[in-house]
């Protein structure tokens, strides 16, 4: 059975901006298994933020449902960690308190937990740079303290929104290694939604497209480049160049589509 | 902008003011009954805090201020972040809001007098209702611009829909929340004032418009210099609050 069944998921916005219903996703069913790197990618509203914040627990879907290890999700839990484009730290906590605090919501006690958390910062390397708050970070290392908070959690799905849209390019290609190196020490179940194909390419086991809205599955491709994936020798690799320009006619032709 | 210049500028207005004062009345340009100069005066000022009888009255004044201050926060700040979550109660306290904005605060302590007696009781209520709105406002508009990631990351991390209100939505909203405290502040002192001058039985109000009415002008003046160090000093107090709460802003 996989980590995560997504069963004719739909959702439809009332009245949205137009003045009329909006339907966002129509019958998504979808099956990740546990430790896969699955990410969905898609034309911009193609809805695929509005299926991960379902799987997340966040809003309610219109229909179908949602399970992780067999159990139904009605609500945001500490199962699924998110990481948002926009970092969503905790601006008036520093870095160790931001990895600190969904740890502080458990019965750990408190030298577990400050081990928990050191494990993280040395993961991402943080060390020395715990106290700072997150005004005083670059946009990649506020994204790197989001994702070692999530970690920090111990989620059993990492559910991951555009986490590196709003970087700067060679940050990108930084944090994408580094998400890989991570990903590889945890083997973590990771959804992760993004706009870069080749991104998707680079780090995924298997790759969802989303057609334009109502957004539903066009199809999943599997990814059988061989990890550990290492840029340079990829870009020269006839297959990852092959799938690229694959999954660019997909998309393309769902961002014509309308 | 060097730091010593920064000084410099900040601390001419007021030097310019203080030399103007003092000139225009010793100079007889201004009648220095309607205008004594502003040494004389200051000297007053001084003289007033140390006596016993000003300073019944400005213990008076403030008693009813820091009560009446403190329990407009602890009362607008929630009510103004539940209204942000909450579009029912919203809309049921916006039209309120709107329709006694206008309302000169401190002209309500007659009516409050009616009611509730001549005790502190409207006077304190009298400040309550001065601070309620921009408390409100402001804590409104801070929770209304949470971003959801931030609600939605901490629901992932086990916190509960409840507990969300005051540890993530009321932290996050403190820097708006802080500007409407300081626009609170300075109205809080019209209204304590105002009232006091209309209540006519103690405080730095009564004080002040007594001396004004009985032709007392070095006493008004004297008064008024204590009134602006009183802002001054609460100001430079919220500051430093506000600093050492909001470091991470």
């Amino acid at each position: 059975m996989a980590k995560l069944v997504v069963q004719e998921i739909s959702k439809i916005y009332k009245s949205g901006k137009e003045g009329r219903d909006v339907e966002a996703l129509s019958g998504i069913d979808l099956e990740v298994n546990e430790g896969e790197f699955f990410s969905l990618v898609g034309p911009s509203g193609c809805g695929k933020s509005t299926l991960l914040y379902i799987i997340g627990g966040f809003i309610p879907p219109s229909g179908g449902k949602i399970f992780v290890d067999r159990k139904e999700v009605i609500s945001p839990g500490i199962d699924r960690g998110i990481v948002f484009q926009e970092f969503a730290l905790f601006p008036w906590k520093t870095v160790i308190q931001n990895i600190l605090y969904g740890l502080e919501q458990r019965k750990i006690v408190r030298e577990e937990r400050l081990a928990i958390a050191s494990k993280y910062i040395k993961m991402t390397s943080f060390q020395g740079m715990e106290n700072l708050y997150p005004k005083e970070l670059s946009g990649g290392m506020k994204q790197r303290v989001a994702i070692a908070r999530t970690l920090a959690c111990n989620p059993d799905i990492l559910l991951m929104d555009e986490p590196f849209g709003s970087l700067d390019a060679q940050t990108r290609v930084f944090m994408q290694d580094e998400l890989l190196r991570i990903w590889d020490e945890t083997r973590k179940t990771v959804l992760f939604v993004t706009h870069s194909i080749e991104e998707a390419v680079h780090l995924s086991d298997r790759i969802a497209v989303f057609s334009h809205r109502p957004g539903k599955i066009k199809e999943i491709l599997p990814i059988d480049i061989p990890r550990p994936r290492i840029r340079e020798e990829e870009v020269s690799r006839g297959q990852y160049i092959k799938l690229i320009s694959y999954l660019w006619k997909a998309v393309e032709r769902e961002v014509k589509g309308f | 902008m060097l730091k010593e210049n920064r000084i410099l500028y900040t601390v001419l207005s007021p030097v310019i003011l203080f030399v103007l004062w003092e000139g225009l009345s010793r100079a007889g340009v201004i009648s220095s009954e309607i205008l004594p100069p502003f040494t004389t005066s200051l000297y007053g000022s001084c003289q007033l805090v140390a006596s016993k009888e000003f300073s019944k009255h400005l213990l008076a004044s403030s008693y009813r201020w820091a009560i009446g201050f403190s329990i407009s926060l602890v009362l607008s700040i929630p009510i103004g972040i539940y209204m942000a979550r909450s579009k029912r109660l919203y809309n049921f306290l916006d039209p309120l809001l709107t329709l006694t904005y206008p309302v000169p605060k401190a002209a309500m302590i007659p009516i409050l007098m009616l009611w509730m007696g001549a005790g502190d009781l409207p006077k304190v209520t009298v400040i309550v209702i001065g601070c309620f709105i921009p408390l409100v406002i402001s804590a409104y508009h801070g929770a209304q611009g949470v971003e959801t990631s931030l609600i939605w990351s901490a629901r992932a991390m086990g916190i509960g829909e409840r507990a969300v209100l005051f540890r993530i939505i009321l932290p996050a909203s403190l820097p708006t929340i802080f500007s409407g405290i300081r626009m609170a502040l300075a109205i809080s002192l019209i209204v304590v004032l105002g009232s006091e001058m209309i209540a006519r039985q103690s405080g730095l109000g009564y004080y002040l418009f007594n001396s004004l009415e009985m032709g007392l002008y070095e006493m008004t003046y004297s008064v008024l210099i204590i009134i602006s160090g009183i802002g001054l000093f609460l100001d430079a107090i919220f500051s430093l609050v506000m600093r050492k709460v909001l470091v991470w802003a």
